[in-house]
């Protein structure tokens, strides 16, 4: 596997009025070329934080983030700019309401000084073509368009460039439900065609597993199991993965009562040892003494926890 | 199986409702039924009416909405109420929990304030009475130390307790009927279960009767016992929850459970609908342009819902 996107023991610390916030603590992972890395978590897990981090909108506070092998600082952001792009949750807040669709779409090749003019408007009209909208989107507003049709939208955006990774943030979750599996369609098929690497940020497991190629779960700021998706699902090793598989309804399986209780604890104070064990069914004293390495329990299956489940300790 | 009408009570039954905001029909002749201590589940997606149709059980249809068709609650006519009546039915007999807990809550109202105003108002409780039935209310929805929490302002809780929080001030009033929409989408899985299995508990402790409404299938699989699925204004299809869930007839339905992806048998492509929920025909049925079965007879006119089966009732020509 070729690391193309590549966090490096990186930490993200956010000073506030109430004190330090550990959003990241100490996450390293890597994105290989043409691939589907899931980071999943809760609320506070710190994945958004991550995510725009490896996107260049957020410095690690220590650590760092290199791509194709090469650390990233301000100036080595400008020369892979064009390479990562971005989609966000929000494709009202996202896009340009006095902006037409096609100077959208062509802003970054604009920006980026990709072409001529021609170029750009045949590239505009492409790209409408493989998001699924018709030629003449171009000349609309955005406002004019449904939810879904704004993500197709911001994705052609992210594609005009021809980017070697796109980052997306919970790009499906300001959708309706009989839309979301057309995005998810649409995205299974750009990155067949284009070959490229997508960081998929979701606190959706079922979505996650039908897109994902490996998962990262995360939380409180950690990142606690790293696996294959079908590793993951079916061999899962960390507790608290476990207790979020467990928590999701799912059509036709009664959900098991007694799941996790409490909350995640506040990042300003992260619990001592295991950052998990409060709230979790296995916890024994070692666990809040000393933190958890993350190591592998099987070759390319890494969990941070003292006693992971199905005896691979 | 139903209950039959024989082996329960109506408490609460529309007819034909209506709510048009100038000339547009946004909920579009709801009928709905529930029996005492019953959970009905409401599924649609944005534009669906859902929303609304629950804001109108509680007479709190903003305007310039306007309301038409029946709407009783044991017994009595709701509609054409006045508001001093509504604040006697709201908060009382019935009551509702929202999505978003923050905006729904007083931010400048001590929690445990907010909860005993509907003692005092609907219960004809003392303040002081009502202090200390907070307190056992706070604990019967799982907050622990129960006395700083009834002192906190909503902002200083978190997702999950001001969801609690506003569960508990909705029972306040010991309601017939709690109307819950969304109560679950702001929050995390983890949380989710526990407000899941939270409202169960007080379902069965109380008897009182539940409406809970969402856009996941999934989980109001998991609390009710019947489900009616809205689209466009219209309920298009309803059924027992386990007969909806298993043998969907209206392809709307159908469509909707085919999307989510499903872990237990994955595939490489999702099932999808066409288009979006703002795809309209001027006549017939409102789903048919992004139906896969349509056919021009579905273009005429709009189908009724009508019984397929007992208690399942769908609005498909097709079906």
């Amino acid at each position: 596997m070729t690391a193309l996107l590549e966090a490096i023991d990186v930490s993200v610390h956010f000073a506030t009025r109430a004190g330090k916030v550990r959003a990241v603590e100490g996450v390293s992972l890597a994105v290989a070329a043409g691939e589907v890395l899931a980071l999943v978590g809760e609320s506070g897990s710190g994945k958004s934080t991550l995510g725009f981090t490896l996107a260049g909108l957020q410095s690690p506070t220590s650590g760092a983030v290199a791509y194709a092998g090469r650390g990233l600082d301000r100036a080595g952001w400008r020369s892979v700019r064009r390479d990562i792009q971005i989609v966000f949750q929000d494709p009202f807040g996202a896009l340009d309401p006095r902006m037409l669709v096609g100077d959208i779409i062509g802003e970054p090749l604009r920006v980026q000084q990709i072409g001529t003019a021609a170029e750009r408007r045949a590239r505009v009209m492409q790209l409408l073509d493989q998001v699924g909208l018709p030629a003449e989107s171009a000349q609309r507003f955005a406002h004019e368009f449904s939810g879904g049709q704004r993500q197709r939208i911001a994705i052609a955006r992210a594609l005009a460039p021809r980017p070697k990774l796109i980052v997306a943030d919970e790009p499906l979750s300001a959708l309706d439900v009989s839309v979301q599996s057309q995005i998810l369609n649409l995205l299974a098929d750009i990155r067949a065609a284009e070959g490229l690497a997508l960081l998929f940020i979701s606190h959706d497991l079922a979505v996650v597993h039908h897109l994902a190629d490996r998962v990262a779960v995360l939380y409180l700021g950690h990142l606690v199991e790293l696996a294959s998706r079908d590793e993951l699902f079916e061999r899962t090793a960390h507790p608290y993965t476990a207790s979020l598989l467990a928590a999701v309804p799912r059509l036709g399986r009664k959900r098991t009562r007694g799941g996790l209780s409490g909350e995640m604890p506040s990042p300003l104070a992260p619990p001592s040892g295991c950052v998990f064990h409060p709230r979790c069914p296995k916890a024994q004293d070692l666990c809040a003494e000393s933190a958890p390495l993350l190591r592998e329990v099987t070759s390319g299956h890494a969990v941070s926890c003292h006693f992971p489940l199905g005896g691979q300790g | 199986m139903l209950p039959t009408a024989a082996t329960t009570q109506t408490l609460l039954a529309t007819e034909d409702l209506r709510i048009r905001f100038g000339a547009r029909e946004v909920v579009a002749g709801v009928g709905l039924e529930l029996a005492k201590g019953r959970t009905l589940g409401v599924v649609g997606e944005s534009g669906s009416g859902k929303t609304l149709t629950a804001l109108a059980m509680l007479g709190l249809v903003p305007a310039p909405g306007m309301v038409s068709g029946s709407m009783r609650f044991e017994g009595q006519e709701l509609l054409g109420l006045e508001e001093p009546d509504w604040r006697r039915v709201r908060g009382g007999r019935i009551a509702m929990v929202f999505q978003e807990p923050m905006t729904a809550l007083n931010p400048t109202m001590r929690v445990g304030r907010q909860i005993a105003e509907a003692m005092v108002l609907h219960l004809g409780k003392s303040w002081h009475e009502a202090d200390i039935e907070v307190l056992r209310l706070l604990d019967a929805v799982g907050i622990a130390d129960a006395p700083a929490r009834a002192r906190a302002y909503p902002h200083e809780l978190s997702g999950g307790m001001r969801q609690r929080a506003m569960i508990a001030a909705a029972l306040a009033g010991r309601p017939g009927l709690l109307v819950a929409d969304e109560p679950t989408t702001a929050l995390d899985v983890t949380i989710q279960a526990q407000i899941l299995d939270l409202l169960a508990d007080l379902r069965a402790q109380t008897g009182m009767a539940m409406i809970f409404i969402s856009h996941n299938l999934a989980v109001v699989g998991e609390i009710a016992d019947e489900i009616a699925v809205m689209y466009a204004g219209r309920i298009v299809e309803r059924a027992s929850a386990e007969r909806l869930l298993s043998s969907p007839r209206h392809p709307y339905t159908q469509g909707l459970i085919a999307t989510l992806p499903n872990p237990e048998h994955r595939t490489e492509r999702l099932a999808t609908i066409p288009g979006h929920a703002g795809d309209r025909p001027a006549t017939g049925c409102r789903f048919a342009p992004r139906c896969g079965r349509a056919e021009e007879a579905c273009l005429a006119v709009e189908p009724a819902l009508i019984s397929v089966s007992a208690g399942h009732d769908v609005a498909c020509v097709l079906a």
